[in-house]
């Protein structure tokens, strides 16, 4: 008899992500599924809307990387109407996505994850949340706090607004900074830099170097051999905001790089009844379902696929602590709980870029616009968003009404990859049918790596997810359940 | 002191909201201090089943729209156990973003998305009706999507997409209040009473007469003069204000979009935009055309009314999802 | 059984409704398929009332002053005239068709042309047949 096991709900959001695990006749694991459960149905309501006002439309598929939904459609709307942004504008708009990046890191390193590691992982699961490592490590929770809220006020003092954005425009941004607001950035991104310099110390004594995460980092339970996908410039180095799109396989060697106009040739994605989220995989390897391997199309995207495909990094903290990772890791890093050391770093990278961009007077003199261009009707954009890649594309009648709207979330990207982590973990921790208590942890913290947003949306405010396991016999009927006691 | 109970539920939400909220840092501590947390799926426990045998709740915070029968499971559970019910950001207000999806079928939606993409071949569209595999399903959804505030009365309003960080401050501080006994007003909004015309420090002409609605990608825009004078859509006139000292988009140089949802006492945001935009073009000129160039003129310059004019508040407007049939 | 269409008519106190008094006067026919609502002018109607009207019944008919001179606040007509057209912008991205919601100029004098137009119009309702959200026309 198959039973399914429901671990749900696997974010926060109730009812929006579930983790169903299904037994084979003997108990043992057959398959995982990672499901998202809501839909909102952006891209059939994107089309009728004017061109122009997509970007502060589009931002809300995802609050959490509002900006990164922002940016990618308002690239793709400079393409589409044919005008090419200001020198001035594109700095600026590097910039402000660095300082995006960042919040979104720190939020999620802090609230969300560290505390599966600043405290035990056995430690009881209703403080092993924010207001946990508050009680246990009060500095850095309130430090953690307020820096991720100093990194909000960067994107702030830009544009208005930290999330839903109303910066950019086809063809540039709404209005260049003062001297003023430049000194306050740089004063903040200081202050930022020298703390998650800290934490990454913090890090590397109390989880790297500790016994008791070795499993987690060099074991086999977190670990898939995929391909990896990021942005990379034109010296084949990391960046967040612009570039060509590199893949690499699951041996590190470099698998195609491309424009992301051709998205197309290398992308496509499957749906499947049971999940409002779709499976990219790499059109030219092939769907082969949720395998890992140099056979399958399956690819990671995010922080650690990004330190795998860069030539290392572009600043020279950051790079340090690249090197660091590498040596440790190995390259391509296939642990999957990398991701974590991996946003730390990129944090660093974040901040060294916003402080070296600072550095140009154009942020402040240049020219915000160009108006000058010749609509095209079509348009893409790509930029790296905290969860990896993103793609926005789009296409608009002469009077630049929408008429098509086809966009690629990275949580989406990495769906397959989550079902397949999950399916490993589980797999290791269920045998003839005996679950044991410590599966919820552990399938917990498959997922979180990937700091899944579902439906591009949801990310954990305060704490860790509530989880409960369902099993279920072929009808649906409830065999038996185990639950995390509330606190 | 006695400790608040707090719990919180979700609709269909963007995120942006909890970001909001974790934004104003270190008070969120004060808040953990104030309070008991006795239900929020982020912080403790969070099943269903749970909320379903929680009583004497004090204070409910509800955030997002209502797009599937879960949502509105637990908007409906809040709603009966709270004393104090709170929407937060403009989706339970006013419906938000999401809501802009009645101007479709769920049906269509839905195809869009897994028939129409160009790279997507599907092992089966997910959706309306139910469909499994084993017996994973997916939850189905509403025929259309609607703001909380039109199903269950609140008590406190939060709006703006998201809030911003200072109303965030003062519901924690309409907390501490509330735990101490004092009284919360009736239909309390976190916002002002006036509109973000009233805010803005834009100079602005008595009369508005626009001969030609700019795009905003077509024209530079004059930092001290208004919008709408300059002919571009601004909804302002039509929109609470309480984003900010200076409104938040304004001083960024970027027209208002109506995220607070609609002025005190006005039912339909949009509708009233509608109206007056419709006014002022052409104001005074109308007597040298005739009644079809002044239709051709209305017709050709205003392209999406339903985006621009009912993007925040569509699903509390009077015509709120999409007819089908004509 | 046929379907009746249900008309709302929001009619101006000088003109529109003057015209449907007329109609009523001389006993001239005309379907009794319409509710009339007087109000003091076209430009004084709040659209929010028109689409309120229109989700309870089939169509709506605004009757006002002649233009261009005829509105007795000199603009009103010009207002309504803007704002129904843009409103059937509206209607269109919602699903509805525009002529849903009709706009004549009836002068008080002319009883016939009103008796006239909620033929015409009634006809033309029950060709379009009743309006329906996704949810009634959805089967299952
Ligand atoms: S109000 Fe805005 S920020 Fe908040 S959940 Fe809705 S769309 Fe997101
Ligand atoms: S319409 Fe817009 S720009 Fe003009 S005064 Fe109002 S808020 Fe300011
Ligand atoms: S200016 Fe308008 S759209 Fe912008 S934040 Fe304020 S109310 Fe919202
Ligand atoms: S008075 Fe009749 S339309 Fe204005």
């Amino acid at each position: 008899m198959r039973k399914i096991v429901k671990v749900e709900p696997c974010t926060r959001l109730e009812g929006e992500g579930k983790i169903n695990i299904i037994l084979d006749d003997n108990g043992d694991v057959e398959d995982a599924y990672f499901q998202v459960l809501d839909y909102r149905g952006y891209e059939g309501f994107l089309k009728g809307r004017m061109a122009e006002e997509i970007p502060r439309i589009a931002s809300r598929v995802c609050g959490v990387c509002s900006w990164a939904h922002h940016m990618a459609s308002a690239k793709a709307m400079d393409r589409l109407f044919g005008i090419q942004p200001t020198e001035a504008s594109k700095k600026l708009r590097e910039m402000v996505y660095n300082a995006h990046n960042l919040h979104s890191h720190l939020l999620h390193f802090f609230v969300m994850a560290s505390p599966d590691f600043f405290l035990s992982p056995e430690s009881e699961p209703s403080t092993r949340n924010i207001i946990g490592l508050l009680q246990k490590h009060p500095e850095v929770a309130k430090d953690a706090l307020r820096y991720h809220a100093e990194a909000e006020k960067i994107q702030e003092i830009v544009s208005g607004k930290a999330v839903h954005p109303v910066f950019v425009i086809p063809g540039g941004v709404s209005k260049t900074i003062t001297d003023e607001e430049k000194r306050a950035i740089v004063g903040k991104a200081n202050e930022i830099l020298d703390f998650t310099l800290e934490m990454l110390e913090f890090f590397k004594e109390n989880v790297v170097a500790n016994a008791k995460y070795k499993d987690l980092f060099f074991g086999d339970l977190y670990r898939l051999e995929t391909y990896y996908m990021g942005l990379v410039d034109g010296k084949g180095q990391m960046n967040f905001y612009d570039g060509e799109l590199k893949v690499i396989d699951p041996h590190g060697k470099e698998y195609a790089q491309f424009l992301p106009e051709d998205y197309l040739q290398h992308i496509a994605e499957i749906s499947q009844p049971w999940s409002y989220s779709k499976f990219p995989y790499l059109k030219n390897v092939g769907w082969k379902g949720f395998e890992d391997g140099a056979d399958s199309g399956v690819y990671r995207v995010n922080s650690l696929p990004r330190l795998n495909v860069t030539d290392g990094m572009p600043t020279e903290r950051a790079d340090e602590a690249y090197d660091d990772f590498v040596d440790t890791l190995g390259k391509p890093a296939h642990a999957t709980l990398g991701f974590h050391w991996g946003r730390l770093i990129e944090s660093i990278y974040n901040l060294e870029r916003i402080l070296e961009l600072l550095d140009d007077p154009d942020l402040i003199e240049g020219e915000p616009r160009n108006l000058e261009g010749d609509f095209t009707g079509e348009g893409i954009g790509c930029v790296e968003a905290p969860r990896g890649t993103l793609i926005h594309h789009y296409k608009a009648d002469d009077k630049g009404l929408v008429t098509a709207a086809n966009l690629i979330v990275p949580t989406t990207m990495n769906n397959a990859a989550i079902s397949m982590d999950v399916k490993k973990a589980a797999s290791q921790l269920i045998s003839h049918g005996n679950v044991s208590e410590g599966i919820l942890n552990r399938v917990e913290m498959a997922y979180r790596a990937y700091d899944p947003c579902l439906s591009c949306s949801a990310h954990a405010m305060p704490g860790d997810a509530p989880l409960e396991l369902i099993f279920r016999d072929k009808e649906g009927r409830v065999l038996k359940r185990i639950r995390r006691r509330s606190a | 002191m006695k400790k608040a109970r707090l719990a919180v539920g979700y609709g269909s939400i963007c995120g942006g909201c909890d970001v909001a909220f974790t934004d104003v840092g270190t008070e969120l501590v004060d808040l953990a201090e104030l309070v008991d947390i006795v239900y929020w799926p982020a912080v403790v426990d969070g099943k269903i089943e749970q909320l379903k045998k929680i009583s004497d709740i004090d204070i409910g915070i509800y955030f997002g729209a209502v797009r599937t029968e879960h949502h509105e499971l637990v908007l409906r559970l809040l709603d009966e156990k709270s004393k104090i019910l709170v929407a937060f950001g403009t989706c339970p207000c006013y419906g938000g973003i999401p809501a802009l999806g009645n101007v479709e079928t769920s049906d269509s939606l839905l195809q869009t998305a897994y028939s129409e993409a160009p790279n997507t071949t599907n092992d089966g569209i997910p959706g309306l009706r139910k469909l499994k595999r084993q017996t994973m399903e997916v939850p189905r959804l509403k025929a259309f999507i609607s703001a909380p505030s039109d199903l269950v009365n609140f008590d406190v309003f939060v709006p703006g997409c998201p809030p911003p960080v200072q109303s965030v401050s003062k519901l924690i501080d309409l907390i501490r209040d509330y735990s101490a006994g004092d009284p919360i007003p009736e239909m309390h909004f976190i916002a002002e009473e006036t509109s973000v015309c009233d805010f803005c420090k834009r100079e602005k002409p008595e009369v508005i007469s626009i001969d030609r609605i700019m795009r905003i990608h077509e024209v530079e825009f004059n930092e001290d003069e208004c919008f709408l004078s300059q002919g571009i859509l601004c909804m302002g006139p039509v929109t609470r204000a309480g984003c900010g000292e200076e409104p938040r988009c304004i001083q960024k140089n970027m027209p208002c979009r109506g995220c607070f949802g609609p002025l005190p006492k006005v039912r339909d945001q949009g509708t009233k935009f509608l109206s007056s935009i419709a006014s002022s073009i052409v104001l005074g000129k109308e007597k040298n055309m005739s009644d079809e160039d002044l239709q051709h003129l209305v017709k050709k310059q205003v392209l999406d009314p339903v985006g621009q004019f009912y993007r925040f508040a569509l699903a509390v407007a009077a015509f709120n999802r999409r007819y089908t049939g004509d | 059984m046929s379907f009746r269409p249900r008309i709302t008519a929001f009619l101006c106190q000088w003109c529109g409704s003057k015209g449907a008094d007329m109609a009523g006067t001389s006993r001239m026919k005309y379907p009794s398929t319409v509710t009339p609502i007087r109000v003091p002018c076209t430009g004084r109607i709040d659209l929010t009332h028109v689409l309120d009207a229109l989700t309870k019944s089939d169509g709506v008919l605004i009757g006002g002053c002649y233009t261009p001179s005829n509105c007795h606040y000199k603009h009103g007509n010009y207002q309504a005239l803007k704002r129904v057209e843009l409103l059937k912008v509206f209607l269109k991205q919602m699903g509805v068709n525009p002529d849903r919601v009709r706009l004549e100029w009836i002068r008080a004098s002319e009883g016939k042309k009103f008796a006239e137009t909620i033929r015409s119009f009634t006809e033309q309702l029950e060709k379009l047949g009743p309006l329906k959200t996704q949810e009634e026309a959805m089967p299952e």
